[in-house]
């Protein structure tokens, strides 16, 4: 015992001596309480932050901000477990120590319960700085809630103590078996990235990715998947089975490796030459085909060939002698197993996460390559950036640990020839690997039968834009490791400024020139030049390289030699060696530095700035006088817009006809102007402005005669866009793809709608117009292809200039926008009504389904609804760069980049995203422009929840019922997850408002799917089409209008539904009790049920368990999935045992399969039969 | 080579140098001392690898701390304990050391690598592995990598340590054969190396440099004082003159041979023995305030 205690007490004492680990204790405990206090706003205390859902110190909270530092933990873990396990070996003492009478229990356990406690420290202090951060003044109450101990509690005993002892357990049986660090590092990488690639096997297995996370995080979000704000800021975190389950799986793994680990350990053994795999290799009968691998393996480096140059042309800048030092480096880096792992590693995780994503249940993909250079090839760009980290440690460190160095520091190169070598090396190993990176994505595109791979976009995105990333940090490791004394050291402060400083933007720091780059991603587009994508992106690289440059020769001066590390001795070689040739350099990359940062702080000032609450509450006060007074609606608008795409510029100059609907005069107009663009108003009568607000373009003005009722009057206008800066451009243009959208036009009144007096209410969009004609002329250059709400009417040329008239046939309401691209149209029809699909020249893949989306829509609607009212229908695609979404504009739906980027399997019945997107979009075409809401609680039902229920039915009319099954489950889960982070009060959905899309899309489809299943689709549908035929603009109506037509419509035994789904927010909670099946003499089978039902509502801001007063649907399965039998359990026998008769062998029952009710819980809906 | 007011303290207070000042002419410099000495710091800063807190090294008219790349082109230097790269064979790690010291044609490294294996009957393990070199045969490896850009100022720091007698002979004759037209500072525990080689010796002391002499000046100065007595067990000798015991070494049944320095004899049974370097090294330390 006295041995195990000592043993322990010198691993405490080993690391406490050493500066580093206090740099980590302390680096921990400021970076969490960093990471708590500026979420909180302490570093940026602007005036109306709003406050924090769920409170920064909920249970909730806690918990994710301790499980934001599990990377940082576990590298920690690496490097002290790793080397707790080699560490006799590293300094030889191992004959020494393995020579004494110590027992081995004694020697594993002290080594490795010492490792334990120096990490339980680091992670105390992770908790202490949240708990710091909790009690620091200056934190605005809000943010906060009541301190609960118990959230402390929960995340150390469940998550980071088990943690840390699972993962040092693990590393240090590894290291001390392989005698190698590095097989820690390999451990600790795949660790890491198990979590990333589980859910790849989620449609295999759907519990594997939450049981099998070794952080354990996965396990605790399954449980509280669904928590409201509410919940999160209020319960203490569940430990259910499965958080049991992985945390008892990692801690068995944990302990039988230890315990194997420590039985195969011997001290005889382990003071021969060669680590666990050498002797496991000597003791293979497979020894010889082993042997004869190696020796193959050895002579083909042998043969790796030693580049020919001529050094007649190079030989004044010496490079065939570091291109030949640099080849000699690679050869020991390829020779590294570690590094085959790592590669191996991250290959792996790119494919798995790759397939994880392209085939996206329920939704399925072709290969693409943008969906690929998305997640999966950020997650391979952070496995090379951990293998930067690695390589240039080994390459730096590598004499020193070799004890090589007192003769390789005596040469006679140049100062900058040894780092120029190693950084070679280190960017070429980053370029092979982006190129089997960039091989993969062609290939598996050409594996998946694409005749024509994309090659250029994933070639250009891994050389200009993780490359780059990578080059600069790459150096920075090489400065790093430079100053670092041992190969740990080095990585350590590189994955702590690493994960510094990805949290810097979660913390309020979000200057460009504060910010390191944190990762390498880029949304692309090709609807601009490259210059304009790269460059500026390439720019803000080159600040950075400035900048590790001159880290990277300062750090040579003061770099770590043989003759140990102290700052005395390096100072002293630094100042020996400083030359003016270096002194230049230094100041030269110094400058340059500041130089180029002070250019990206200038365009960054320059460039648009939001006003913050503090403003836009000021505004609004000065607005307040003329809140109620009446202001004229928009009839008619003129608009001729001119389009600079290569300036990215715009003009519009465009008349408003008001009118004034009241009856009283106006004298007084407010105006209002976009905040991205400068307007400019004239009257063709007498006025004066009286008020101004330039930061929020608001003007007012007084007429000198008032407008009359029913009188009306022209409101000229010019828009211009804001100057471009190197960095910012207009939100609305690129090169060759321009979107423009009414947002960028003038509007009039008091800009909150909801706040408006009743008597200046409109719609749901707009309190100054109804319906308004549009009359628009774009002029472009003629390589574009410019798109307008309406019918063509027009074309001319001015001067070098195409300019185009688009009006509308008839009245619209004011949301409309104008699109201008290098297209290709591709016209298909539907009857006479042709269908145009508006694209790049590479995307045209998606058309197809596209159209047939179109087509579905508009062969669905014409049975219930009235016809479509244009003469076309055109999708058009728009940047990707200006937004992910689709919407509806009269005969145009805008769909973006991004969705043309899908190219679905069209061969089989899928969730396909552009056929659905076509089909919602058309659908809006008549929900939300032939009805248009009120401006009112309750608009997006009549506009969304109607739009995604037809989806649905159009969808399981085109791919069958499975589909709208799938559909229906992305509905259950987009209502549920959206629920977690609904920060007000949830509304019942008659009640919806803006904001709350996962109600509108979510429960608004689940609820109409459900009353369609419950009173037929064709009812419903006709009923929805008497309600749009009654309620035509300037007929506003609202949810609780359709609620009661449906009332008064139906069967009183549908009222309780109504009521239930529309105007309350109930939950419901149905799970088996039991169920067993009997075989019967005669043959039959019998089954007994018991069910467990259970309703809740929430009652004046209280859960209230109701009575459950609905009949409950289950449907009985035979082995092969077959419907043996549905039927419908009335609520008042549900709390019996009932019986079920039937003539074939069930297998298992499932409750309310088709959604009807809504349960957030679907995993206890299925149960198996048992005899 | 001039060093000139040499000095270094290690953090801690240890003064490893304490103004050393001394010329190393060409031939065989032997440094001796005890352990903690200073010798592997003097060597070290002669080899570039070490600052001085003060002072300099002249070498051909120039410092070379201010210059050390240009005394690098013609220094050789073999560490006390050096390690190798593992699976890197001895003809690819000279190569790479080769380049390392400029030689960056590859068929002039060819042929000196040639050269330098020949030269310390390396060639027939040429393709094997460094790490798995026998001590002699790491040590002979040391001394080929000192060779490759044929230095004219070379360091070895206690080449012969842990090598059995007939490396040790074979190893002394490679550095007598090296010895032509070069300057050789090596440092060693065993003086009589440094009887077969040096053609000067220095003797370090607690950072001090206590003598600096050829082997024949420094025994020349003792001719005459030195005295040897063999002492058995349970006999007391009758001291006449006073006297310092050098050394003693054991015999057989219990007998102790000591040699003396003193003026006179010292017993009257002491006979007069010619001074020997082991004897200048024992006086000079006793000098230095160190007792056997």
């Amino acid at each position: 015992m006295n041995t195990f205690y000592h043993i322990l007490a010198e691993q405490v004492h080993f690391w406490i001596r050493r500066p580093v680990y206090y740099l980590f204790l302390l680096g921990g405990f400021l970076a969490s309480w960093g990471l708590l206090v500026g979420t909180a706003g302490l570093f940026d205390p602007s005036p109306g932050l709003p406050p924090a859902r769920p409170w920064l110190n909920s249970p909730v909270s806690i918990f994710h901000m301790a499980a934001f530092f599990h990377p940082f933990l576990l590298a920690v873990t690496a490097v002290i477990a790793g080397q707790t396990g080699t560490r006799d070996f590293l300094y030889r003492t191992h004959l020494l120590i393995f020579s004494t009478p110590v027992s081995r229990s004694a020697y594993l356990l002290g080594r490795w319960l010492g490792s334990v406690t120096l990490l339980l420290a680091i992670a105390v202090m992770l908790l202490a700085g949240l708990w710091l951060g909790e009690h620091t003044p200056g934190i605005a109450a809000q943010q906060l809630g009541p301190i609960r101990p118990q959230a402390y509690l929960h995340t150390w005993f469940l998550f980071l103590f088990p943690n840390l002892i699972i993962w040092s357990a693990l590393i240090f049986m590894a290291s001390l078996h392989s005698r190698s660090t590095y097989a820690a590092y390999v451990l600790a990488i795949a660790l890491w990235l198990l979590r990333f690639v589980l859910p790849a096997f989620s449609a295999v297995t759907p519990l594997l990715s939450v049981i099998g996370d070794p952080f354990g995080e996965y396990a605790q979000e399954y449980l509280i998947r669904y928590w409201t704000v509410e919940q999160q800021q209020t319960q203490r975190l569940p430990y259910g089975q499965v958080v049991c389950w992985n945390r008892l799986l990692y801690l068995c793994l944990a302990a039988g490796v230890f315990t194997l680990g420590g039985y195969r350990f011997h001290f005889t053994g382990m003071a021969s030459p060669g680590g666990w795999g050498h002797k496991f290799i000597l003791h293979t009968k497979r020894l010889e085909n082993l042997q004869s691998l190696r020796v193959q393996y050895r002579r083909l480096m042998e043969r790796l060939p030693d580049i020919p140059f001529s050094t007649q042309a190079l030989s004044s800048f010496r490079f065939p002698t570091v291109w030949w030092l640099a080849m000699f480096q690679l050869r020991y880096l390829i020779r590294q197993p570690v590094i085959h792992l790592v590669s191996g590693l991250a290959l792996l995780s790119f494919i798995l996460v790759g397939q994880r994503i392209l085939q996206g249940t329920p939704l399925i993909f072709q290969v693409d390559a943008h969906l690929l250079l998305a997640a999966p090839a950020a997650l391979f760009s952070q496995v090379i950036l951990l293998l930067t980290f690695l390589i240039s440690g080994m390459l730096v460190h590598r004499d020193r640990r070799s004890r090589i160095q007192e003769l390789t520091q005596l040469n006679t190169l140049a100062g900058w020839q040894p780092i120029a070598t190693q950084i070679g090396v280190v960017l070429l190993v980053q370029a092979v690997l982006l190129a089997v990176l960039v091989g993969i994505i062609i290939g598996w595109q050409t594996l998946h039968g694409d005749k024509s791979p994309d090659i250029f976009i994933p070639f250009i995105y891994a050389y200009s834009v993780i490359w780059p990333w990578l080059i600069v940090w790459g150096l920075a490791a090489m400065a790093v490791h430079q100053l670092a004394g041992q190969l740990y050291t080095g990585l350590l402060v590189l994955l702590l400024g690493w994960v510094g400083m990805n949290l810097l933007p979660a913390v309020g720091f979000t200057d460009t020139i504060l910010l390191f780059p944190g990762s390498a991603q880029l949304t692309l587009s090709r609807f601009q030049s490259w210059s304009r994508q790269l460059l500026p992106f390439l720019y803000i690289k080159g600040y950075w390289l400035s900048l590790t440059m001159f880290c990277l020769i300062t750090a040579s001066l003061l770099r770590a030699r043989h003759t140990g590390g102290g700052f005395t001795e390096r100072w002293a070689f630094a100042k020996n060696r400083i030359r003016p040739k270096i002194i230049f350099l230094l100041l030269a990359f110094a400058l340059l530095w500041v130089t180029w940062g002070y250019a990206i702080h200038r365009q960054e000032q320059d460039g648009f700035h939001p006003p913050g609450p503090a403003a836009r509450t000021a505004h609004l006060q000065s607005m307040q006088s003329f809140m109620d007074r009446p202001f004229p609606v928009i009839r008619d608008i003129d608009l001729s817009i001119d389009l600079y795409p290569t300036a990215q510029a715009y003009h519009i100059n465009g008349t408003y006809r008001l009118e004034n609907p009241h009856d009283q005069p106006i004298d007084t107009i407010l105006l209002r102007g976009g905040f991205d663009e400068q307007t400019s108003f004239s009257w063709p009568v007498p006025a004066r402005k009286i008020f101004c607000d330039s930061l929020f373009q608001t003007e007012v003005w007084v007429l000198e005669s008032p407008l009359m009722p029913a009188e009306q009057i022209a409101l000229h206008f010019a828009v211009h866009s804001r100057p471009a800066t190197y960095f910012e451009h207009p939100q609305h243009v690129e090169d060759e793809g321009i979107y423009l959208r009414q947002d960028v036009l003038p509007r009039l009144g008091y800009p909150i709608i909801d706040s408006l007096p009743a008597h200046l209410g409109r719609n749901y969009l707009s309190a100054d117009a109804d319906l308004v004609h549009l009359t628009t002329t774009i002029c472009a250059p003629p390589t574009l292809q410019t798109l307008a709400p309406g019918t063509k009417t027009n074309t001319h040329q001015q001067e070098d200039r195409h300019c185009t008239t688009f009006t509308t046939p008839h009245p619209i309401k004011f949301s409309f926008g104008f699109l201008a691209g290098n297209y290709v149209r591709t016209t298909e029809y539907w009857g006479s009504l042709p269908l145009h699909i508006w694209h790049h020249p590479a995307h045209g893949a998606t058309a197809p389904i596209l159209t047939a989306g179109l087509r579905a829509a508009l062969q669905y609607h014409s049975r219930y609804f009235p016809p479509y009212p244009f003469a076309d229908a055109s999708v058009v695609e728009f940047p990707g760069t200006l937004g992910s979404h689709a919407t509806a504009y009269a005969n145009l739906l805008p769909v973006s980049e991004r969705n043309f980027l899908i190219r679905p399997d069209t061969t089989q019945a899928s969730m396909a995203l552009p056929f659905y997107l076509a089909a919602h979009e058309l659908t809006h075409q008549w929900w939300g422009n032939q009805v248009i809401p009120a401006a009112e609680p309750g608009a997006l039902m009549l506009t969304e929840s109607i739009t995604e229920y037809l989806s649905g039915q159009i969808y399981r009319q085109q791919f069958g019922d499975e589909a709208l099954a799938a559909f229906m489950r992305i509905q259950h889960e987009r209502y549920f997850r959206g629920r977690t982070a609904e920060t007000g009060t949830e509304p019942p959905l008659s009640q919806v408002t803006n904001g709350q899309s996962y109600l509108a899309y979510g429960k608004g489809s689940l609820v109409l799917l459900a009353l369609a299943g419950q009173v037929g689709e064709e009812r419903l549908n006709y009923l929805l089409s008497d309600f749009l035929r009654k309620h035509k603009p300037p007929n506003y109506p609202q949810a609780n209008d359709l609620v009661q037509m449906f009332t008064d419509s139906l069967p009183d035994k549908y009222v309780p539904f109504l009521h239930d789904r529309f105007q309350t927010v109930t939950l419901h909670h149905l799970a088996w009790q039991d169920a067993r099946v009997t075989r019967k003499a005669n043959g039959t089978w019998q089954i007994s049920i018991q069910l467990k039902v259970r309703a809740e509502r929430m009652i004046q801001g209280q859960w209230q368990d109701i009575p459950f007063a609905e009949a409950v649907p289950i449907v009985c399965y035979n082995q092969v999935g077959q419907v043996l039998e549905q039927l419908t359990l009335s609520h008042d026998l549900i709390d019996d045992t009932l019986s079920i008769e039937l003539s074939e062998a069930p297998s298992h029952l499932e409750i309310d399969p088709d959604l009807y009710f809504l349960d957030p819980d679907l995993t206890d809906q299925v149960i198996y039969l048992r005899e | 080579m001039h060093l000139i007011n040499l000095r270094k303290t290690y953090p801690g207070g240890t003064v490893a140098l304490k103004d050393i000042n001394l010329t190393i002419k060409p031939g065989i410099l032997g440094l001796l001392g005890p352990n903690g000495a200073g010798k592997s710091t003097l060597m070290r800063m002669m080899a570039t690898l070490q600052l001085p807190d003060t002072g300099d090294i002249q070498y051909a008219g120039y410092s070379t701390l201010r210059h050390p790349r240009t005394f690098r082109n013609v220094l050789g230097y073999l560490p006390q304990d050096f390690g190798v790269y593992p699976q890197v064979s001895a003809e690819r790690l000279l190569h790479y050391l080769a380049v390392l010291k400029g030689i960056s044609s590859r068929q002039h490294r060819r042929i000196r690598i040639d050269e330098v294996l020949e030269r310390v009957n390396l060639s027939d393990y040429r393709k094997q592995a460094v790490h798995t070199y026998s001590g002699g045969m790491l040590r002979r490896f040391g001394i080929a990598q000192l060779l490759l850009n044929d230095p004219s100022f070379i360091i070895v720091d206690e080449p012969t340590a842990g090598l059995d007698p007939g490396e040790r002979q074979h190893f002394l004759q490679l550095l007598q054969s090296l010895s032509e037209a070069k300057t050789i500072v090596f440092s060693t525990h065993i003086v009589d190396d440094m009887q077969e080689l040096c053609t000067d010796i220095a003797i370090l002391d607690q950072g001090c440099l206590l003598l600096n002499q050829t082997p024949q000046q420094a025994q020349a100065e003792l001719q005459g004082k030195i005295w040897t007595w063999t002492q058995f067990p349970n006999v007391c000798a009758e001291v006449h003159q006073p006297g310092t015991v050098l050394s003693i070494t054991g015999g057989s049944h219990g007998q102790r041979h000591l040699r003396i320095y003193a003026e006179q004899p010292p017993i009257a049974e002491a006979l007069p023995s010619p001074p020997t370097l082991a004897d200048v090294y024992f006086y000079q330390l006793y000098q230095n305030g160190v007792t056997v």
